[in-house]
């Protein structure tokens, strides 16, 4: 099995929510007008989530463009499509650096985000207050390179709408990191504006474990990164936040709850602290979330070995 | 020179189509009266103010000359009024698109007196004064920036009729007391003219004699969008400004305050992305107005005003607008009318009205539009302002919005003889048809037969700007072959005398070719400057140097050059100010292809 094939289904993402399993299925049978219906009894994190997983089903595109042209115009369908656009995109572009992708592959990668665009800026005109339209488009305007103010607009309106969004916030802590054009300094009061306030058991500020990965990855991994990563200051960050957001007694599970737990784990795990990284790989349990465990290779083979370490710690399983 | 306290109604009602309006008896509301004096009609209404102000108001602007007369009918402006010497009357000249007005206030006596002697200064221009005053032009003309609102029309008009006036006044180079004589004859007659007066009657003592001519009708505008709206181009930073041309409705002024507050409530309340964010309505000639929206940010926030715009903008038109929005706008129209004196205010644009042949703005019939307007109306005139729409831009591109470039290249370049330019991969081409500069990334083509304006200079540079606001600097310095001779013979021979404006240059301003930088920019600058730069390196090293607009960058190199001798850290700071310098000049190139 290759490497990639493995990841997929190791991070199967539907393993997440078995009980939005009837999405997928009514997706993959052409069944738009079933999976309209089932969306829109979600809401929040769930229905986040249910939009990104469904963007990725084969043959969605042609169904879900000829019921869109037919007149009908769900929301949540529109911002289906736009998902969608963006996995194509990524597709073209791979996740390959900068400098590895080819002129080409950035035309149709931008090409992509344009028709994601085109959907979601008259989306957001007709319906400011849907969420999920805003959170896509804080995406998009870092792919398109609209600049920082503008995804920092967008990421306002999902501020407007819900301050403590994680899945959001995730995304647009990526446009203020330096590689983005951002600097250190930015990212960390962006943190700070995610935890000042955010109630307990919210994972608004579980937007800092994705910070220090980005920083041990511009550490260079590695020894230099676990050095990073095993700062007095760094570990107890990440224990308080692991205290506040994934094991507060308020925390109320979603799917992004595995998104946290997985980048717990591996900032622990890469900090060579396997017994801290433990609980994090056991409450992850066989519905692991891929995260940031792509960044040193190949996602699959790097979580099961530090799992295993992890786990080892405390006797195996 | 002040001018005066009027403050003309700016909000507006529905024209009927036709523009049949009659000198003898002007279609006028009932708070202006009418009459005549040596065949020039007058509109008059009295006002409360212990002064009297009057208004000579011509048909004639910068719009209706072209880019070898630019400044034309300034400069009759100037010329007319050198006479009246009235220190204790304030008077100015005011020369717009479509109209030229002479403003006075003061006692009934001072107001006649000063009118008779524009008049008659007008009858007979005091043209010795030309050379004076076209030096007291050019001054005029320095102290004005390029602004947004002048690159605005530029691309959306190009050199020609609306896009006139956001050329410099190039014609002062090259007119002489004849062409001024020949002007002043055909736009400042009687029959072009109408006079207002805040007077209960038509005063004794009025001469206003002045040639027979005949009613010219508003220019037919011109489009340089030929590929079609909404477009977008980079401008100044700064701010975004997006305008289009809409048909003249109290819908379409109901909409700008709607946008207004829109904007501002998205752009300064809710994120403080912009300190002034606004939308204006503005009647541009019998039939349409323009509606523009701005709004100015600093650097670090202008993507956001952009991206805010373009939202703002879409909410209204295809999403929800609150009957409460067109409601406060409704308030402040009949606000406008709910003032003292509202005759009076009214006869500045009455009096264009009556000139354009529309009837003028009946403040009833105009309140009973605004009434009448609903919800959906406010809707179709964003739909209709989106889909003619041109956005300006500060940085970066706007086709993610839905949006086309406006024209950066001329859609082909002409055959004819070949001169490579002594730098870059450019080249001038030279035919029997016009100029063609050929870049890597497409032509610059101005045709003679759309020659807007030549510029000559002594030393044999040549720019030549299209109708279409694109030009071509045929500088023998900078390609290879290329001799004074050489553009005697095949641009000067082409090229109709009376489009051509002599000029002298300083020979330090004459430009050379300059060596490309060779390193690159380091990748940290981010790859967006990365790909900018690339570009630039390609062509821009030369390009800025082609188009004149750009000697500060050339005078930056110069002096770099001097102050940083050979050393390596100078050389390096060398390098990427050129690379800066490229890349701004190259976005400004973009962006201002048509720079006058």
């Amino acid at each position: 099995m290759s490497a990639p094939t493995q990841s997929r289904r190791m991070f199967d993402p539907w393993a997440r929510v078995p009980h939005l399993t009837h999405l997928r299925d009514a997706a993959v049978s052409g069944d738009i007008a079933g999976l309209s219906a089932a969306l829109d009894s979600l809401e929040g994190d769930e229905l986040s989530f249910a939009i990104h997983v469904l963007a990725d089903v084969d043959g969605l595109e042609a169904r879900l463009t000829s019921y869109l042209a037919a007149g009908n115009e769900p929301p949540v369908l529109v911002a289906l499509l736009a998902a969608h656009h963006l996995v194509e995109g990524g597709r073209i572009r791979t996740a390959a650096r900068a400098d590895h992708v080819s002129a080409a592959q950035f035309e149709g990668f931008h090409a992509r985000l344009r028709r994601a665009e085109g959907l979601l800026l008259e989306l957001c005109a007709r319906r400011g207050e849907f969420l999920p339209a805003w959170e896509i488009r804080v995406t998009v305007a870092r792919g398109l390179e609209l600049g920082a103010s503008e995804g920092r607009r967008r990421y306002d309106r999902v501020r407007a709408l819900d301050p403590w969004y994680y899945p959001a916030q995730a995304a647009f802590l990526q446009q203020v990191c330096p590689k983005w054009g951002g600097s250190w300094q930015a990212a960390h009061a962006f943190v700070a504006e995610c935890r000042d306030g955010a109630p307990p058991g919210t994972l608004s500020p579980a937007v800092g474990v994705d910070l220090h990965l980005e920083q041990w990855v511009a550490a260079g991994g590695g020894r230099s990164g676990m050095h990073y990563l095993r700062q007095p200051a760094v570990l107890e960050d990440l224990r308080t936040t692991a205290m506040a957001t994934v094991w507060h007694p308020d925390h109320v599970p979603g799917p992004s709850t595995a998104t946290v737990h997985t980048g717990l784990a591996q900032a622990f795990a890469l900090a060579g602290m396997p017994a801290l990284a433990a609980p994090h790989f056991r409450a992850l349990g066989d519905a692991p979330a891929e995260g940031s465990w792509g960044y040193t290779g190949d996602a699959a083979g790097e979580y099961q070995k530090y799992r295993a370490v992890a786990l080892g710690t405390e006797g195996g399983r | 020179m002040t001018g005066t306290t009027d403050a003309p109604v700016t909000t507006d009602a529905t024209r009927p189509a036709d523009a049949g309006g009659s000198v003898a008896s002007p279609d006028v509301p009932d708070l202006i009266s009418t009459g005549e004096v040596d065949g020039i009609p007058v509109l008059h209404a009295p006002w409360r103010e212990n002064h009297v102000t009057g208004g000579l108001v011509f048909r004639v602007g910068q719009a209706d000359e072209t880019l070898a007369t630019r400044g034309i009918t300034h400069l009759v402006e100037h010329l007319a009024l050198f006479g009246p010497d009235l220190a204790e009357t304030r008077h100015n000249g005011v020369t717009s698109d479509i109209t030229t007005v002479f403003h006075v206030s003061g006692t009934l006596e001072e107001v006649v007196d000063h009118l008779n002697q524009v008049c008659a200064a007008l009858r007979d221009l005091p043209v010795h004064r030309i050379e004076t005053e076209k030096e007291i032009l050019r001054t005029e003309e320095a102290g004005r920036h390029g602004d947004a609102a002048r690159t605005m029309r530029i691309e959306r008009y190009g050199a020609s009729t609306y896009g006139l006036p956001g050329y410099a006044e190039l014609g002062l180079g090259r007119i002489g007391p004849s062409e001024v004589r020949d002007w002043a004859r055909s736009r400042f007659t009687r029959d072009n003219a109408v006079l207002f007066l805040t007077t209960d009657a038509v005063p004794e003592g009025l001469d206003l004699r002045l040639p027979q001519g005949r009613r010219h009708p508003a220019p037919v505008p011109s489009s340089a969008l030929s590929d079609g709206t909404p477009a977008f181009f980079r401008g100044a930073e700064g701010g975004a400004v997006l305008d289009a041309v809409v048909p003249r409705s109290a819908a379409a002024s109901l909409f700008a305050q709607v946008a207004g507050r829109a904007l501002f409530r998205d752009l300064r309340q809710a994120g403080g992305y912009s300190y002034r964010p606004d939308a204006e309505y503005a009647p541009r000639d019998a039939h349409s107005a323009l509606i523009t929206l701005s709004a100015d940010a600093l650097p670090d926030k202008q993507d956001a005003v952009v991206g805010g715009l373009v939202d703002t903008l879409a909410r209204l038109r295809l999403g929800t607008i609150e009957p409460a929005e067109v409601e406060a706008a409704k308030e402040r129209a009949r606000k406008t009318y709910d003032v003292p004196d509202l005759g009076a205010r009214m006869l500045p644009q009455a009096c264009v009205d009556v000139l354009l042949g529309a009837p003028a703005l009946d403040p009833q019939r105009h309140l009973a539009e605004v009434e009448a307007t609903t919800v959906e109306d406010v809707q179709t005139v964003a739909r209709e302002v989106w889909e003619g729409a041109l956005l300006q831009v500060p940085a970066r591109d706007a086709d993610w919005a839905g949006m086309v470039p406006a024209p950066r290249w001329s859609g082909v370049s002409v055959p004819g003889t070949a001169f490579p330019a002594e730098e870059g991969r450019v080249t001038l081409r030279v035919g029997a048809d016009g100029v063609s500069l050929v870049t890597p990334d497409g032509p610059v083509t101005v045709r003679f037969a759309e020659t807007a304006v030549m510029i000559a200079y002594a030393d044999g540079g040549r720019v030549l700007t299209g109708l279409d606001g694109f030009r071509v600097a045929v500088e023998p310095t900078l390609f290879r072959g290329l001799t004074p001779e050489d553009v005697f013979r095949l641009v000067d021979a082409r090229v109709p005398a009376h489009l051509v404006v002599p000029r002298t240059r300083d020979p330090q301003r004459v430009p050379q070719p300059q060596p490309q930088p060779v390193s690159r920019p380091q990748p940290d600058l981010g790859a967006r400057l990365l790909r900018i730069g690339n570009a630039a390196l390609s062509v821009a090293g030369w390009v800025i140097l082609a188009f004149l607009g750009f000697f500060v960058v050339t005078v930056a190199f110069g002096l770099l050059e001097g102050a940083v001798g050979r050393s390596l850290t100078g050389l390096w700071l060398a390098t990427m100010v050129l690379i800066a310098g490229g890349v701004v000049a190259w976005r400004v190139i973009r962006r201002r292809r048509r720079r006058r």
